[in-house]
């Protein structure tokens, strides 16, 4: 056997074992003992969209003036993306928890952009979905809203 | 053991005709550029110092380095942005495509860990995946400029290995073996709701939307089995030669739907790459017969 063959067979050999393991960690949810990046990569593949959420949701900002008072601040021009992707944005950077960065951030971009604020609050909103539109029920009693981190100046 | 073994080398590692890899390699360039257009009202709020960017790996360089990995302005977004464009017209034209293949692996990693990694989705990794194995592939070997330089013809061919079209071919299988199969423990998948939920979700589009107003419920109960069915013989049919067509467009009318009411547009790749599941010899053997110009062997 030469070397370019053998090459070959090893990377033959290694990508049937790493498909096969995440194979199963995707469907019998088994985890044999490789290399966790290279299984979650390849688990990565072969594993979109299983399953729904049951409330809209929404990440939230608001600033605090000079007088004290709380003013929304428009957060759609820091995610121009379509509604999906822009949900899974805020949800990751929440999940990983980046949001007191992106706070932070979202206080110095905002002042110097000449919003006069001294601090920011973040929100994630979560409503019951509707057929009338994604946002129909956003402000409906059966929303809730959770404050996920304040930051000052 | 002998026959088995040859049957083996032959499957993985026979030299065949470049057409097929071309196509994929043509088609995926393509592919990016559309992507990469779709982004580019969002370079200053996604990629550069504009907007609110939080790299993922910027803190594990020295102080000195930093400013590699940290966002940059927009004029430097803008220039990055463009290397990309280039690299895909590279890749999608054949000329420089190693070179460009690199290229697009360190900007894919570096737009992973400036911004995409807040968008973790299956498709990336498949796209990321296909770029590793298009480096590999010698797909420049016909219909690309290079042919066109070095011996005179755009269809001009130099055969090449079927590795990397089996490996891509397998992982394509397994994506949809795991889609497919998964689905048939998953909670969320056992009834008709998760397509109800999902037209008046955060993916829906204004057409899910419309439908989700008259649908009735037995209409999602009928789409869930489809998609369920569906999704768990076409790795197989799309084997199978006397299936294959009608793999190909219910897999392609798969993912069309799945764009028009979800707006997850980005696996509209997999149709153009069924092309990966036929015989590379018989692809160009039907090639020659119906566009007698290319080139022969």
């Amino acid at each position: 056997m030469n070397l370019p063959r053998i090459s070959r067979h090893i990377v033959i050999i290694g990508f049937l074992v790493v498909t096969c393991a995440a194979f199963l960690l995707t469907v019998f949810r088994i985890w044999l003992p490789l290399p966790r990046t290279l299984l979650l990569f390849s688990y990565g593949m072969m594993a979109p969209y299983q399953g729904y959420e049951r409330m809209n949701a929404d990440l939230r900002a608001e600033g605090q003036d000079q007088e004290g008072v709380w003013q929304p601040i428009d957060l759609s021009p820091y995610f121009p993306v379509i509604r999906g992707e822009e949900h899974i944005r805020k949800y990751y950077m929440i999940f990983g928890y980046k949001h007191p960065a992106f706070a932070k951030k979202l206080l110095m971009v905002e002042r110097q952009k000449g919003n006069d604020i001294t601090a920011v609050r973040l929100y994630w909103d979560q409503w019951q979905p509707s057929p009338l539109g994604y946002e129909a029920l956003r402000n409906s009693s059966g929303s809730y809203k959770d404050l996920l981190t304040t930051v000052h100046e | 053991m002998n026959k088995r073994l040859h049957q083996w080398e032959n499957w993985w590692c026979r030299t065949v005709p470049p057409h097929s890899m071309a196509i994929i390699r043509i088609a995926f360039g393509l592919f990016l550029i559309v992507e990469a257009i779709t982004y580019l009202p969002a370079i200053p709020a996604l990629f550069s110092d504009h907007g609110i960017v939080i790299p993922l790996w910027a803190h594990l360089l020295p102080d000195s380095l930093r400013f590699l990995l940290e966002p940059p302005s927009v004029p430097v977004a803008s220039i990055i942005v463009a290397i990309y464009f280039l690299c895909c017209t590279l890749l999608a034209l054949g000329y420089l495509t190693r070179t460009a293949l690199i290229g697009l692996i360190i900007l894919f990693l570096y737009y992973w860990q400036l911004s995409f990694h807040f968008f973790p989705s299956s498709y990336h990794r498949l796209f990321f995946f296909v770029l590793v194995v298009l480096l590999f592939s010698r797909s420049d070997r016909t219909f690309s400029l290079r042919m066109l330089r070095t011996r005179g013809s755009w269809s001009a061919w130099e055969p090449i290995s079927i590795l990397p079209q089996r490996l891509l071919a397998l992982q394509m299988t397994a994506t949809y073996i795991g889609v497919g199969w998964q689905k048939m423990w998953l909670p969320d998948w056992q009834s008709g709701r998760i397509f109800y939920y999902s037209f008046i979700g955060k993916w829906g589009s204004p057409m899910a939307f419309a439908l989700a107003r008259i649908l009735p419920d037995w209409f999602y109960e009928v789409l869930n089995w489809t998609t369920r069915v569906l999704e768990f013989f076409l790795p197989f049919l799309l084997w199978i030669p006397s299936w294959r067509i009608l793999a190909v467009i219910a897999g392609t009318m798969f993912h069309v739907i799945i764009a028009l009411l979800l707006g997850i547009w980005w696996f509209l790749v997999l149709p153009p790459m069924y092309i990966l599941f036929l015989d590379p010899e018989a692809f160009y053997a039907w090639l020659r017969r119906h566009f007698p110009r290319i080139a022969g062997s």
